[in-house]
């Protein structure tokens, strides 16, 4: 097992050396640079700075520059648009709240997805199995801005009892984060349910029930682990959507989030901001998808890793 | 084929189906009919609701001035007989508006989802056939590239390239057609030795030809399911990429960047978001219906059991 993480977190190196050299040059490669767009300056200053910046050098010189940068001092470098604030500073202010609103999606998706996914498999082909399901289809449905505005109708302007706007106050977090979640929790939904029909299905739960154990032993004790292992495995991905998915929440509840970053600064060029961005975003998916990967073996003692 | 009579026997799939024809029917053909273009522009008239309660209130409550002429009363409600879904805060007409951003979404979507299956098969389909190493390179390669936060790469690529038509759809379509690779390559593997095919290797048929016109037919099953939920997606992403205004451009515009539009202003003329994302939910979901019925349909085990 230990050598699987090792492997993974080798392949994981890689992956993020990819993704950097990608984003590098394909930022590199578009016409403009983060200083060509606004007020013209005299051109000893725009040398000046692009010599502060490295800009003036040839383009693996900046490359090789960036990752020993990056590599030996964790340093993402100096906003080229936010002139006295650094990367990582800036970064860290977004992930505060990005990573609020995502643990709260998290808990939401699984929260409701997992137990409308065990009321529809414990009472199947019943109408406490069709109801939960077709919310979870409109749920997989609804694409993330859409379902974010209705809700933003319904309880900001009609019922007026949620703030839509900013994150000042703890109930700002609220509507966020049930955007975000519910639609992850159509999926985990649906995969509980055809996780946990496929377990109670088999044999071992009716010797189980047939040697007369309690319902809620078969259920707790025996069935769970095994019907929730598609959902572990989707919580990889789904994580990362989450985390991602974000750039839409925020810009629809005006959240100081990650997404405005990511975004802007590819529109502006903003090169160090960009790469920091990407490189956050993509350490934290491959580390989620380790995470889950590891947790796979360890709820499914059928598991071996070699 | 008996597999189409059974997913006519699927209700929902049907409706789908038909929700989808009657959506792309009125996409092309409908603005025909109409007496507004899309960009046709009525100043006086901006910002009018398709339905109100009271023309009266509403004038006085939004200082938006309605002509009350444009209004009748039935079932207790006011509707707007001059633009039946209202228009936006150009006095451009709703309902062109989005059967337009219809027709793009539902473009791109397609076009899209065509891109990715192109690349996906012919990259799938050689891996499965060649085998060996050329094979286990490209598993390889795709298992990578499976790990990549493609997202990122689509808005980059999108930020920087500018956006033209064509390449918001081959950006989503190039980074959309692992799975699809994957879904072709083991098809193709488990066909590959199959006696037919040895008889048509006897026969003196080249490579080409085997891919071409035996293998490949005979794993459109499948491919055929996964194009039908590829579309969907591709336009979800179109969707998003638009509403973070990296999508169409102006004056084009998607269902996206309508609700990106009107972002702003949700809470004051809600229905200029409510209206397209609606539409786009219910294409959506048509879609998924589909794919679903499809799957269900060619899907070896329940064959006989109806």
């Amino acid at each position: 097992m230990f050598r699987y993480v090792l492997k993974r977190l080798w392949g994981g190196v890689i992956t993020l050396f990819v993704v950097i050299t990608l984003s590098f040059f394909m930022m590199r490669l578009a016409p403009g640079g983060p200083f060509s767009k606004d007020r013209a300056y005299p051109p000893e200053v725009l040398r000046n700075i692009e010599a502060k910046y490295h800009l003036d050098k040839p383009v693996l010189v900046q490359y090789w520059i960036y990752i020993k940068r990056v590599v030996v001092n964790f340093d993402l470098g100096p906003s080229t648009r936010y002139s006295d604030r650094s990367v990582n500073e800036l970064i860290a202010s977004g992930l505060d709240f990005s990573a609020k609103v995502g643990a709260g999606a998290l808990l939401c998706a699984v929260l409701v997805g997992v137990l409308s996914g065990l009321l529809a498999a414990l009472n199947h082909n019943k109408s406490l199995d069709y109801i939960p399901m077709s919310l979870a289809m409109v749920g997989v449905s609804v694409p993330d801005f859409v379902l974010a505005n209705l809700l933003v109708i319904l309880f900001g302007l009609q019922l007026q009892i949620l703030p839509v706007a900013g994150v000042d106050e703890w109930q700002g977090y609220i509507l966020p984060c049930v955007t975000l979640g519910l639609i992850y929790a159509s999926s985990i939904a649906r995969l509980t349910r055809g996780g946990m029909l496929e377990i109670l299905g088999q044999d071992f739960i009716r010797t189980a029930r047939a040697k007369g154990l309690p319902k809620r032993t078969v259920l707790w004790k025996h069935s769970l682990k095994g019907g929730l292992l598609p959902v572990v495995s989707y919580l990889g991905p789904a994580t990362a959507g989450m985390l991602t998915g974000s750039l839409i929440v925020e810009k629809v509840f005006n959240i100081p989030g990650l997404g405005r970053f990511f975004i802007d600064s590819a529109i502006n060029r903003d090169y160090t901001l960009a790469m920091g961005s990407v490189i956050v975003y993509a350490v934290m998916i491959i580390a989620f998808n380790i995470i889950v990967d590891c947790l796979y073996g360890v709820l499914d003692p059928r598991v071996t890793y070699d | 084929m008996d597999a189409f009579l059974r997913l006519l026997r699927n209700k929902a799939a049907v409706i789908g189906m038909l929700f989808v024809f009657a959506m792309v029917f009125a996409a092309f053909v409908g603005p025909a009919f109409q007496q507004y273009s899309y960009e046709e522009e009525d100043l006086d008239r901006a910002n009018n609701p398709p339905t109100t309660w009271d023309v009266q209130k509403f004038s006085e409550g939004t200082g938006i001035q309605l002509n009350a002429a444009d209004f009748k009363k039935w079932g207790g409600v006011y509707w707007n007989t001059k633009h039946y879904l209202g228009t936006d805060d150009l006095g451009r007409d709703m309902l062109v508006r989005i059967l337009y951003g219809a027709k793009i979404s539902l473009t791109v979507g397609f076009l899209a989802a065509v891109v990715s299956l192109l690349i996906g098969v012919s990259v799938g389909a050689v891996a499965g056939y060649l085998g060996g190493v050329v094979d286990e390179q490209i598993v390889r390669l795709i298992d990578t590239l499976y790990s990549l936060p493609y997202m990122f790469f689509v808005i980059l690529l999108m930020a920087i390239a500018g956006r033209s038509f064509y390449l918001l759809f081959i950006a989503i379509g190039a980074v959309s057609w692992l799975t699809t690779a994957r879904i072709v390559r083991g098809q193709v593997i488990s066909l590959k030795n199959s006696e037919f095919i040895e008889a048509a290797r006897s026969s003196g048929t080249g490579h080409f030809g085997i891919l071409a016109y035996h293998l490949i037919p005979n794993t459109l099953g499948p491919i055929i399911v996964f194009f039908s939920l590829l579309v969907p997606r591709a336009m979800l992403e179109e969707a998003f990429l638009s509403y973070l205004g990296l999508g169409v451009q102006a004056p084009m515009a998607s269902w996206g960047s309508l609700v990106a539009d009107a972002q702003n202003y949700v809470t004051i003329y809600p229905w200029m978001v409510v209206l397209p994302g609606l539409a786009l939910t219910l294409t959506l979901f048509s879609l998924n219906f589909i794919g679903d019925g499809l799957r269900d349909a060619l899907d070896p085990k329940l064959r006989g059991k109806q």
